[in-house]
């Protein structure tokens, strides 16, 4: 019992994710069931599934955004509520975005600054703050964008920015939505040598998509969303027909 | 020149004014964020159900004010309590709340009294209004702007992207709800200008044209309170000389405002119309 309590602590101690047995339900819909996985520090992983399958689902309950059963284990600490996992971003699709809202790329950037005060602290960004933010749009290549509004940046663009919203949180872990979609081809190869870049300091990075080829391509693992696991392990193992059939397939989910 | 300075020899038209002005004030900070959290009707719906306070406090004798307040929070927590509902989106329970309130109003307020009074809650008087009602109204505004300005930058995290303003800690849910009673307050000072009809114009006009001229929260709400002071200053001075209802007026000088800035920048809108895709 001792020996295994210790190989436990061990095991979540290496990883900077685990999920275990992790389920979401809304009313009577069960989004996911009995999700687990690790995933170690600078992992670039994709999350494969069909549209609902529940792959923003799953990202929306690591960070504690929907309620759900099961643990999820940060760095090692198992998460209870919201504020323990401030160091796990949620990066939405750029179509979520409310392109009517004015807002610049400096506001939106320096608003993940926000994580290091107290929920009700009314203290403005300081400078301090705007030059971390300025940095972090330095390195997703958006350099000098502060005063441009956000509603005037490319598709490519403003997943950036939303990705330097992300550094200037000064996120480990980031789980962006869809990152792909709605970006050009040239977009999508920098947006990768961004990630391969975070990955090497250790960031960990997941990305959900629908686009085999790009996973079979760029990605390092691929885990197969479809309410539950279907699949985990390097693209080309994950990408079988069997596999496909039970992502994409129209079938029952196995149980 | 005499043509603007006339009407203000008189103390009630100066009272008038500086109630207006209050309303230029408040309802256009308050509206700015009706408008960019894309919840104009609650406006509507605020200031519709408010009749209800109104009424009910005008027939107990007590302060209209109070009352106005009083249904302001009733509104806020019937939203609280009926929208957990899975069929129905808010906006449907806001529509049934608010036109049940406004129907309470105008039948206790017939019952009471011939229907003048109940012209008055609806349509403003704003040239009856009392040196107390500029008080309190002076009060209201400058706690609510106060309120705003300090959680400008958490309302805005709040209203732009709600997942991740509660991934970095902010109080969502206070910040809706608290916004909620700001609306209460900015309806209640309008109540003896404009009226509970056309509160809605001072609410989301100036907010409506602010934006169309505006990069940011900041500059967009410090025009629509630019736009909310000209714009009830001169509804009251061509009232004056039209003889005409202040607060229909007002709501029509804001209004033409409105048309103006939308026409004189359509050209540039039309331009950016097609965004790139790269």
């Amino acid at each position: 019992m001792t020996h295994e309590h210790h190989h436990h602590l061990e095991r979540h101690e290496g990883h900077a994710l685990v999920v275990r047995s992790l389920g979401v339900r809304f009313g009577d819909h069960v989004a996911l069931r009995d999700v687990s996985f690790d995933i170690g520090h600078g992992e670039l992983i994709a999350v494969i599934g069909r549209n609902g399958a529940g792959k923003s689902t799953l990202f929306r309950a690591m960070c504690g955004l929907v309620n759900h059963s099961g643990s999820v284990t940060i760095d090692g600490v198992e998460c209870h509520h919201r504020l323990d996992r401030l160091g796990t971003a949620f990066i939405p699709q750029r179509s979520s975005i409310d392109d009517s809202f004015p807002i610049t790329v400096g506001e939106l950037v320096v608003s993940g600054r926000r994580r290091f005060r107290s929920p009700w602290s009314t203290r403005r960004p300081t400078s301090t703050d705007r030059d971390i933010a300025a940095h972090a749009l330095a390195d997703v290549g958006l350099a000098g964008f502060e005063r441009r509004p956000l509603a005037e940046l490319s598709g490519g663009q403003a997943q950036r920015a939303l990705l330097a919203r992300a550094l200037a949180q000064e996120a480990q872990h980031l789980l962006l939505d869809e990152a792909l979609s709605g970006v050009d081809q040239p977009a999508v190869e920098e947006l990768f040598d961004l990630f391969e870049l975070l990955c090497d300091r250790g960031t960990t990075v997941m990305v959900a998509t629908h686009d085999l080829a790009l996973t079979r391509r760029r990605f390092g693992r691929a885990i197969g969303i479809n309410a539950t696991v279907v699949a985990d392990g390097a693209p080309h193992s994950v990408l079988t027909n069997d596999a496909l059939d039970a992502l994409f397939g129209s079938g029952p989910v196995p149980t | 020149m005499s043509w603007l300075t006339d009407p203000f020899q008189y103390d009630f038209m100066q009272r008038a004014l500086l109630a207006s002005v209050l309303v230029g004030v408040l309802s256009p900070v308050v509206g700015v964020w009706l408008v960019l959290r894309r919840v104009v009707y609650l406006g509507d719906a605020m200031s519709h159900a408010s009749l209800a306070g109104v009424a009910i406090a005008y027939g107990a004798g007590v302060s209209v004010v109070g009352g106005a307040l009083a249904a302001g929070a009733v509104v806020a927590t019937l939203l609280v309590v009926l929208s957990g509902n899975r069929r129905l989106k808010p906006d449907a329970i806001i529509g049934v709340v608010s036109s049940t309130m406004f129907a309470i109003g105008v039948v206790v307020i017939s019952r009471i009294d011939s229907g003048r009074e109940l012209t008055h809650f609806l349509f403003g008087q704003v040239l009856t209004v009392t040196k107390s009602d500029v008080v309190l109204s002076a009060a209201i505004t400058a706690i609510a702007v106060v309120v705003i300005a300090t959680f400008f930058g958490d309302l805005k995290a709040a209203s732009f992207d709600e997942m991740h303003a509660r991934q970095v800690g902010i109080r969502v849910t206070a910040i809706h709800y608290g916004l909620l009673l700001l609306l209460a307050a900015a309806v209640v000072v309008s109540l003896r200008t404009v009226g509970t009809l056309m509160a809605v114009s001072m609410l989301i006009t100036p907010a409506a044209t602010a934006r169309l001229v505006t990069n940011t929260a900041r500059t967009m709400t410090l025009t629509a309170v630019a736009i909310g002071v000209s714009a009830s200053a001169t509804g009251l001075v061509v009232q004056y000389h039209l003889s005409s209802s202040p607060g229909a007026t007002i709501a029509l000088v804001v209004n033409l405002v409105f048309a103006v800035v939308f026409a004189a920048t359509l050209p540039r809108r039309m331009r950016h119309h097609v965004r790139p895709t790269a």
